[in-house]
C-alpha cells in the first residue's frame, strides 16, 4: 500500500509542475505571440507568406469592432508586419519588423512594456528593438535610426526610429531578438503605403479555456466576411513540440513508476498468499468455489488500489501545498531562459482520476497471478501446509 | 447407507516415485453413524477422510454421496455439495484470524449468497458453550475454545457428515476428552454422522464403530 501511497503522490507532483509549466508556457505564446484567433484575409495562410501585400485585411476596424462583439474576447489587435534594413551610424542590419497599436501592443508584451518606455501613438517614430539587435548596432533607448524597406507597388521607402525600448530575449541563441523591432502601425502603413491595412487581427480572449466556446462565433464572422483564421495551438508549433517532448518524459516516468508498483505489489501478494495457504484450504473445504477465492485477493487489491491512490492523492496535495508555499521549484537557466525561474504544483482533475484508475488497474493486473494460483491450490495440500 | 466407498486407491506421485496411500479400500457410513478411523501416522486416514470429504478425488475407485458419484462433479458443484452435506473439524482447528467467533461459524453459511438466519448460528454457537464469547477473535480463546468454534462451524450448515482430522490432537487429554464428549452429545441429538481420525487409544473407545487402517488398506 505504502508504494502505491508514494507512487501516487510522485505522478500527482510531478504532472502538476508539468501542468504548470504548460498553462504558464502557453500563456506566455498566446499573450506575447499569437493570441488566441489571428483572423487573416482569406488566401493568407497559402499564399501570404509569398504575396503579403495581396492578403491585407483592408478597412480592419470595421472586422475589429464585429469581433469584439463575441462574448468572450477581451481585445482585438491589428498587426502588420514587415522585413527591411535599419541603419545606424555604425552598420546597417537586416530588420524583421511586427506594426501595432501601442495600447494593445502594451498588454502582449509586458516584459517590454515595462523596460525603459515604449512605443506610443503621440510618438509614431518610436520603436521598441529587441535586445540583440541593439547589441548588433551599438545602440541604447534614445538612439535614431533608419528603417528602409520595400513598398506595395514597388519602390523603397524609410522612416526614422527612435529606440523607446528594449525587447530582452533569452541570451545568445534568440535569433529572432536580433532583428526584431515593434512600430506603431499607423507609422509602418505609411512606410508600406498599404493604407488602412493590417496582415493580420489577433484575437485576445478572457480565457484560454473559452478558445472552444469562441470559435463558432469566430469561424462564422470569417465566412461572412471573406476571412480565415488559425487557432493559437495550430501557430504555437514550438509549444507544441516542446509539450510533446515532456509529455514522452511523464509517460517513461509514470511506466517505469507501474512498473515498480506491478513488481512490489505482485510480490506482496505472493508472500500474502504464503501466508494464507491454509486459510485457503479451510475456505475451500468449507465450500468457497475457485473463483470466488480468486475474487477475494482480486478485491483486496481492488481496494489496495484505491486506498492506497486516495492516500496517495492527499500526499501529493500535501507535498503540492508546502512545494506552492515556499515559492515553488527552482530551474536552471537554460539557452531559452538566462534567468532561473520557479514552477508551481497545479494537479488537476482529470490527471488525477487518471492516476486513481492506472493505479488501481495495475494493483489488479499484479495481483492476477497469484489470485489465479490461490484459486488453483489443491485443497489438500493446502491443509497440509505448514 | 448414504455414504458408499467402493474400492478406492490413492497414489502419490512425487518426481519419478509413486507412493499408494491407499490401497483398494471400500467402507460404508450409515447415518448417525460415530466412526473413528484408527492407525499410525502415515497409514492414510487423513487420504481416506480427503476423499470422502471430497477435498480430494480417488486415483481409482469411486466414492457415492446420497447416490451422487463425487468423483465425476465440477469443481463448482462439488464446493456447493461439500458446503452442503459436510462440515470439517481439523487438527489445528483452522479458524480465520480475521474473524470473530460469530462470523467463523456463520462463514459457511454466507458461502451460500442467501440471506443467514441469525438466531440459528447463535443457537449453535450455544451449543458448544460459546455463547459468552461470540465477538471474541480466535486468538482469544483457548486450544479447548478453538476447536469448540470448530465444531460449531461444522454443525451450523447441519451436514450429513462431519469428518474431523485428529481434533483432539492439539489439546490436553481433559480438553481433547471433553471436545469427543461434546461430539458424541451431538451426535446423540442430530442425525449426523461423526467420522474422525485419531492414533490414541483412549479416545477411540468412545466410537461405536473402529475402523484400524495400516499401509493404505483397511484391517477390518
Amino acid at each position: 500500500m505504502a508504494t502505491i501511497v508514494i507512487g501516487m503522490a510522485a505522478l500527482l507532483v510531478f504532472s502538476g509542475n508539468n501542468t504548470y509549466l504548460f498553462k504558464t508556457m502557453r500563456e506566455h505564446f498566446v499573450i506575447t505571440q499569437f493570441g488566441h484567433f489571428q483572423i487573416y484575409e482569406k488566401g493568407y495562410v497559402e499564399n501570404g507568406r509569398d504575396y503579403p501585400f495581396d492578403y491585407l485585411i483592408k478597412d480592419y476596424s470595421n472586422v475589429s469592432e464585429e469581433l469584439k462583439k463575441i462574448p468572450h474576447v477581451k481585445f482585438v489587435a491589428p498587426r502588420l508586419s514587415f522585413t527591411g534594413l535599419i541603419s545606424g551610424d555604425k552598420m546597417s542590419t537586416a530588420v524583421m519588423g511586427i506594426a501595432g497599436r501601442p495600447e494593445e501592443e502594451k498588454l502582449m508584451d509586458p516584459d517590454s512594456a515595462s523596460n525603459g518606455s515604449f512605443i506610443s501613438s503621440d510618438d509614431p517614430s518610436g520603436i521598441v528593438a529587441g535586445e540583440g539587435l541593439l547589441k548588433k548596432l551599438s545602440g541604447s533607448p534614445g538612439d535614431s535610426f533608419t528603417i528602409m524597406t520595400s513598398m506595395k507597388g514597388g519602390g523603397i521607402n524609410g522612416m526614422d526610429a527612435v529606440v523607446k525600448g528594449i525587447r530582452k530575449g533569452y541570451g545568445e541563441f534568440d535569433q529572432l531578438g536580433k532583428m526584431f523591432v515593434l512600430a506603431d502601425i499607423d507609422r509602418v502603413e505609411r512606410l508600406l503605403n498599404v493604407g488602412n491595412s493590417a496582415g493580420s487581427l489577433i484575437v485576445m480572449l478572457d480565457k484560454t479555456e473559452n478558445t472552444g466556446s469562441v470559435e463558432t462565433a469566430v469561424r462564422a464572422l470569417c465566412s461572412k466576411m471573406g476571412l480565415e483564421y488559425k487557432r493559437w495551438d495550430q501557430l504555437a508549433v514550438f509549444y507544441k513540440s516542446v509539450r510533446a517532448m515532456y509529455d514522452m518524459n511523464m509517460m517513461v516516468i509514470t511506466i517505469i513508476i507501474l512498473a515498480i508498483l506491478v513488481f512490489i505489489i505482485a510480490n506482496t501478494m505472493s508472500m500474502n498468499l504464503f501466508e494464507r495457504i491454509r486459510e485457503i484450504g479451510t475456505i475451500r473445504a468449507l465450500g468457497t468455489t475457485r473463483m470466488k477465492v480468486a475474487k477475494i485477493f482480486l478485491a483486496e487489491s481492488v481496494l489496495i488500489g484505491v486506498i492506497g491512490s486516495i492516500a496517495g492523492t492527499a500526499l501529493g496535495l500535501l507535498i503540492s501545498l508546502f512545494i506552492n508555499s515556499i515559492g515553488g521549484i527552482y530551474h536552471q537557466p537554460t539557452m531559452y531562459s538566462p534567468a532561473g525561474y520557479y514552477t508551481l504544483i497545479e494537479p488537476d482533475i482529470g490527471s488525477t482520476l487518471r492516476y486513481i484508475i492506472l493505479l488501481i488497474i495495475v494493483a489488479v493486473g499484479a495481483a492476477f497471478a497469484t489470485a489465479r494460483k490461490a484459486a488453483k491450490m489443491a485443497i489438500a495440500d493446502a491443509l497440509r501446509w505448514i | 447407507m448414504f455414504i458408499s466407498v467402493n474400492n478406492v486407491s490413492k497414489t502419490y506421485r512425487m518426481d519419478k516415485v509413486e507412493i499408494q496411500a491407499l490401497k483398494n479400500v471400500s467402507l460404508g457410513i450409515e447415518a448417525g453413524d460415530f466412526i473413528c478411523l484408527m492407525g499410525p501416522s502415515g497409514a492414510g486416514k487423513s487420504t481416506l477422510l480427503h476423499i470422502i470429504g471430497c477435498i480430494e478425488n480417488p486415483t481409482e475407485g469411486d466414492v457415492i454421496i446420497h447416490s451422487s458419484n463425487v468423483k465425476k462433479m465440477k469443481d463448482k458443484t462439488l464446493s456447493l455439495f461439500r458446503n452442503a452435506h459436510i462440515g470439517f473439524i481439523f487438527q489445528s482447528f483452522n479458524l480465520l484470524p480475521v474473524l470473530t467467533v460469530y462470523e467463523n461459524v456463520e462463514y459457511p453459511l454466507m458461502i451460500r449468497g442467501k440471506k443467514v438466519d441469525r438466531g440459528h448460528v447463535e443457537s449453535v454457537i450455544e451449543s458448544v458453550g460459546l455463547q459468552d464469547y461470540m465477538k471474541h477473535r480466535p486468538d482469544e480463546l483457548s486450544g479447548g475454545q478453538r476447536q469448540r468454534v470448530a465444531v460449531a462451524r461444522a454443525l451450523v450448515t447441519k451436514p450429513d457428515i462431519i469428518i474431523a482430522d485428529e481434533p483432539t490432537a492439539n489439546l490436553d487429554s481433559k480438553t481433547g476428552d471433553k471436545i469427543i464428549d461434546l461430539l458424541l452429545d451431538l451426535n446423540r441429538k442430530s442425525n449426523t454422522a461423526f467420522l474422525f481420525s485419531t492414533h490414541n487409544e483412549a479416545v477411540s473407545k468412545y466410537a461405536k464403530r473402529i475402523i484400524h487402517i495400516l499401509d493404505g488398506e483397511l484391517q477390518d
